[in-house]
């Protein structure tokens, strides 16, 4: 009985944890003017950032895996120039899709940002 | 909304109790075991719990793609896994903790069986039935630091009632309706509610051989394009204290809210991952 009554405290306890902490948020009404801006790319300011969000935990100078690094403005220029940069995060052409775990795309804002700096030449600014 | 949802787990809860009442109100001859040989099927929670005291260690492991082909070494190259504990604080009711590289991911769950199948004549218990509901937290940096964030957005939290019944020595079936619930979406385009139907099957092939499928569906509308529905495929080895697990599977995600909503590889593009799972039970409070 007693086993019973901890039981059922125990299941009020976490259902009434999970409710209180639900929210319905949608990031779109959250940060409505939460815009995509790709104006002046910067190299060290915009693109640096991004790629050591997504990339740089497997393709660094220490962990250079399938030899590509991203922690330089050469390596990644060698990846912009043979075409696979653009390819990979657009998941397009033949280059393996990145990032690759959990295969997801990076945001669309994150892919527009990378494509705005190459079109602009890939300058290192 | 969340009216509705608490009314349901009420709705659920309360027909939970009641059918454990009625179950050992009853003087019934044995329970049925082993309706799958361990806790999880392949991703998803089985009705099978581990006895009172018990600690059990769990590392889940998921390669990269298949369609990596030999230069990526089939997937080998690249590596997803969860290590967990749970313990069982009764005969029927499990706590877990895990951590999963997929998204820097920590979880939690509670696990409850509060009705079981007996081996009795007339079949008046033919199911189990077993009430999981987990959380998991996101870890990952924030996107845009700049912006106002909140630590309730990286909560998604998932509801499932499982349905088992060993029908012979060989298979076993489970039903798994579930809900998962994510705090924040991209998109008014797709819902924070994520409802999904789940079965699976466990054949033995052998003493200590089953051969293991599960599936997710998840009602279309719900989440993006890019994702689909779970499906895997696998092996239990059975060695007493030890289960060895290996499978092939299209999902990543090792807790609930990561293979349901964010499956995104697909079979029939050949982006299968080779995956295992291996359990070593500890007996904390003697026998």
């Amino acid at each position: 009985m007693n086993m019973k009554i901890s039981t059922i405290i125990l299941t009020t306890l976490v259902v009434s944890v999970f409710i209180s902490s639900c929210y319905f948020d949608v990031e779109q009404e959250l940060y409505p003017t939460n815009k995509c801006d790709v104006e002046n790319m910067s190299f060290a300011n915009d693109i640096q950032p991004l790629i050591k969000l997504h990339c740089q935990n497997c393709h660094s100078s220490n962990f250079a895996s399938a030899g590509v690094i991203l922690d330089t403005y050469a390596g990644v220029r060698s990846v912009v120039d043979d075409s696979s940069f653009l390819n990979s995060i657009n998941h397009t052409g033949d280059a393996v899709p990145m990032p690759l775990l959990p295969n997801a795309k990076a945001p669309q804002c994150a892919i527009d940002k990378c494509e705005e700096w190459v079109k602009d030449g890939a300058k290192d600014n | 909304m969340l009216e509705r949802i608490s009314k349901l787990t009420l709705i659920i809860l309360c027909l939970a109790f009641a059918l454990s009442g009625f179950a050992q109100s009853e003087d019934v001859p044995k329970t049925v075991e082993q309706t799958f040989y361990t806790t999880r099927i392949i991703n998803s929670h089985s009705t099978e719990t581990i006895d009172k005291k018990t600690l059990d260690f769990r590392i889940n492991h998921r390669f990269g793609a298949l369609s990596g082909g030999a230069y990526e070494f089939f997937g080998i190259d690249r590596a997803m896994m969860r290590m967990g504990f749970d313990y069982a604080i009764s005969d029927d009711i499990t706590l877990g903790i895990g951590r999963s590289t997929f998204e820097k991911t920590f979880d939690a769950f509670a696990k409850y069986r509060f009705l079981r199948q007996y081996e009795d004549k007339d079949d008046k218990h033919p199911i189990s039935m077993v009430w999981v509901s987990g959380v998991s937290l996101n870890s990952l940096r924030w996107a845009d630091r700049d912006r106002e964030n909140y630590f309730s957005s990286r909560l998604s939290y998932s509801h499932q009632l499982l349905i088992a019944r060993k029908f012979n020595k060989k298979v076993s079936l489970q039903l798994m309706p579930t809900l998962v619930h994510r705090n924040l979406i991209d998109s008014t385009q797709f819902s924070n509610d994520i409802f999904a139907v789940g079965g699976a099957l466990r054949y033995k092939i052998m003493p200590s051989l089953a051969l293991n499928v599960e599936y997710f569906h998840v009602i279309p509308g719900q989440i993006g394009e890019q994702f689909t529905h779970p499906l895997s495929v696998g092996f239990d080895i059975s060695t007493g204290w030890h289960t060895f697990q290996l499978h092939f599977t299209n999902a990543t995600g090792t807790f609930e809210e990561g293979f349901i909503a964010q499956t995104s590889n697909r079979w029939d593009k050949g982006q299968i991952h080779f995956g295992f799972n291996i359990s070593r039970q500890f007996h904390l409070g003697g026998y």
